[in-house]
């Protein structure tokens, strides 16, 4: 631990091809860069964010630019020399005394096809085995979604980095947007829907409301259509359980079949993954 | 006009690829049958990496030459190829083409040539997965396109020019405009020579691709800001500094090395065509036809390429020993030893048998020859004909003087 400077961790984002994750670090930032500057701000402090280096200018603002241009990012290849892009977060309100901190999180987003095999995560994803946080994110939509291909994936990752007990797992499950909509979720999303960033004075509320959800989440893997007891029981026990929607609504497609939003971006609580790791880097 | 087989490798994000239980993503999407479970598959698929900047509003277009495993070569192109099957942007296809090294040679270890004569990844390329035929090519002899002098630094390029022949590990990171530089690079291997051409492996997009240094000789990146930092240990040449940072490329050592920077640095492309005309003639015909016709520096650098073999090929024409003698400025100590290697021929061997064709010439081969080199050769042959105007120079000084004095003092 630094005794001057910012706090800095490692975040690794995982998940199969097409499940989410370039968006969801866009969404992450689009939500920190205009809503979360707005209601964390107050007389005397004020939260931003800001890309501390050429990666995270490319991946953060790039993105940014192509969701308000109404297009949607890129999907990314696989590389063995992942680079990473480090945001600095200013401001970062303390739920307990008010203290404002700032923290550099250095992200690596790669494409979902390096943790389709062992051998290509153990080349592709060194980074894994420094990384303080994890974020797996599931796309339930995605035919090749089930319990056991989320458990296949976790226990690979397990396999490639050491000592597990020590990272913060935090499953996210994206596209609320769409499965809302479904009746086994109206009781969960429906009372948060279209949901609030919070405000430095309602942030300990929303940290009740995280937990909430995260138990919420948890239970979810055990409904009948998925039974994953076996799942749960072998994850870190600070494992941490979101939804998300990272756009807010669901994109369409245009006559040259490429995705396209129909307005800007409304995410969804997809600020729970970035306050779990702000909680765990003791900043919030 | 040779015609090859290439063995082919397509690679982008399919639904579904060769391999059916991996799933949707970016895979191998249909091979050659042979290239199948090969650590030569491997290679390609990690080869096959592309990635562009956000702020890259026309993708580029990547093109590789690179070594297998296998000891064959690949040669590909890589292109933006429109949506994912998720109808994400940022898809691409890499079209690779997989040569034995025999028939990469048999087509003059041009890879520009091939991949003129392929087009791969062109548009409308079948992504069925299915096993490929391979494909068979007529790759024309290699055209020498002078790049425009003003898309680059010709200074920094010249010591490329002479880096890249030797056989060196290193990679060299080309830093600036990337169709510019694959012109330059292009015309630069229409320069080198054949065996040189097959080590300068290559790649025109290097963004986020360090972990793949070790396949390319050369390597283009568009700017600075695209550097990783895991290409320390390379040879940077950005057109912001004066030399190349990383490793010290040292001065041209050989008149070869000289020549390939004065082609590239001073714009004498035109020089290249003929260069290489002549050395194919020295080395497939032993005829050093239009030797005559090339710059002193192209010359020099001929000579010391083929040394061997350009003393047999001019030995027996006095215009070609004489033209070598009188012209060869530019190396003067490689003009001394060839001397030293002509003086051990005949003078008929060196001249021709006509004496008197031969006078001019062994006036030449006098001056760019070692005093004692020049002696010993005519004590050597005093009774050839070809020499007797020369044998004065071997007389000893009495009978020299005697020369100078008039009849009636004894002189002759």
């Amino acid at each position: 631990m630094q005794l001057f400077g910012p706090r800095k961790r490692t975040v690794a984002t995982v998940g199969l091809p097409g499940h989410g994750k370039t968006v969801f670090l866009a969404g992450m930032f689009w939500d920190s860069f205009f809503a979360l500057a707005e209601t964390l701000k107050d007389e005397r402090h004020h939260y931003a964010v800001r890309a501390v280096n050429p990666k995270a200018d490319d991946v953060f603002y790039g993105n940014a630019k192509t969701l308000h241009d109404l297009s949607l990012p890129a999907a990314n290849p696989r590389t063995g020399d992942p680079q990473p892009a480090v945001l600095e977060f200013l401001g970062v309100p303390s739920a307990r005394n008010g203290k404002r901190s700032r923290v550099w999180l250095t992200f690596y987003d790669v494409a979902g096809e390096v943790f389709t095999s062992d051998e290509a995560a153990r080349e592709d994803a060194e980074y894994l085995r420094h990384a303080d946080d994890i974020i797996f994110l599931f796309d339930p939509t995605q035919p090749d979604f089930s319990a056991l291909s989320a458990a296949r994936l976790i226990d690979r990752v397990c396999r490639i980095v050491p000592d597990v007990r020590r990272k913060q797992f935090i499953i996210a499950l994206s596209k609320m947007d769409e499965l809302r909509a479904q009746d086994e979720w109206m009781e969960t999303i429906g009372d948060y829907w279209p949901g609030h960033p919070p405000s430095s004075d309602t942030l300990g509320e929303y940290f009740t409301e995280m937990e909430g959800l995260s138990a919420r989440f948890r239970e979810w893997w055990t409904f009948p259509e998925r039974r994953a007891y076996s799942f749960l029981a072998t994850l870190p026990p600070n494992t941490r359980f979101c939804g998300i929607s990272s756009l807010g609504h669901r994109p369409g497609k245009d006559a040259g079949g490429a995705l396209r939003l129909s307005r800007k971006p409304d995410p969804f609580r997809v600020r729970d993954p970035l306050f779990w790791i702000f909680r765990a880097a003791k900043v919030m | 006009m040779p015609t090859l087989q290439a063995l082919q490798h397509l690679y982008s994000s399919v639904e579904r690829g060769y391999r059916p239980g991996h799933g949707r993503g970016f895979q191998t999407v249909a091979v050659s049958r042979e290239l199948a479970g090969t650590e030569d598959l491997k290679l390609l698929e990690r080869a096959s990496f592309y990635a562009v900047r956000r702020r890259d509003v026309a993708p580029p277009v990547k093109e590789v030459y690179f070594k297998l495993p296998s000891g064959r070569v690949a040669i590909g192109r890589t292109v933006d190829w429109g949506t994912d099957p998720l109808g994400r942007e940022g898809n691409y296809l890499a079209h690779h083409l997989i040569l034995e090294t025999g028939d990469f040679r048999a087509a003059g270890a041009d890879a520009f040539a091939i991949l003129d004569a392929a087009q791969p990844a062109a548009p409308g390329t079948d992504l069925t997965p299915q096993d490929l035929l391979p494909l068979e090519l007529n790759v024309s002899p290699r055209l020498l396109i002078p790049p425009d002098p003003n898309t680059a630094r010709a200074d920094l390029l010249g010591i490329l020019a002479y880096v890249l022949p030797r056989a060196e590990a290193t990679t060299e990171v080309l830093l600036g405009d990337q169709p510019a530089l694959r012109a330059w690079l292009r015309a630069l291997f229409a320069a080198l020579q054949l065996e040189e051409r097959e080590r300068a492996t290559f790649c025109t997009h290097f963004y986020e691709s360090a972990n793949l240094r070790d396949l390319f000789r050369v390597a283009v990146v568009g700017s600075r800001d695209e550097l990783s930092p895991k290409l320390e240990g390379c040879r940077i040449y950005d057109p912001g500094d004066v030399k190349p940072s990383g490793p010290i490329p040292g001065e041209p050592r050989t008149p070869y090395e000289q020549w390939l920077v004065e082609v590239v640095g001073k714009d004498r492309w035109e020089e290249v065509p003929l260069f290489h005309a002549v050395l194919s003639s020295l080395r497939e015909l032993g005829s050093a036809a239009r030797l005559g016709s090339l710059s002193p520096e192209a010359r020099s650098a001929a000579w010391a390429l083929e040394a061997e073999r350009i003393i047999p090929a001019i030995q027996g024409d006095p215009e070609l020993v004489r033209w070598f003698f009188e012209t060869e400025e530019a190396p003067l100590a490689v003009a001394a030893e060839a001397a030293h290697k002509l003086l051990a021929l005949s003078p008929a061997a060196l001249c021709g048998e006509d004496p008197a064709a031969c006078q001019e010439t062994l006036a030449a081969l006098r001056e760019a020859s070692k005093p004692r080199d020049w002696k010993g050769w005519l004590k050597k042959h005093r009774t050839s004909p070809h020499v007797q105007p020369f044998l004065s120079d071997i007389e000893p000084v009495w009978e020299k003087l005697r020369h100078k004095l008039p009849k009636r003092l004894g002189g002759k």
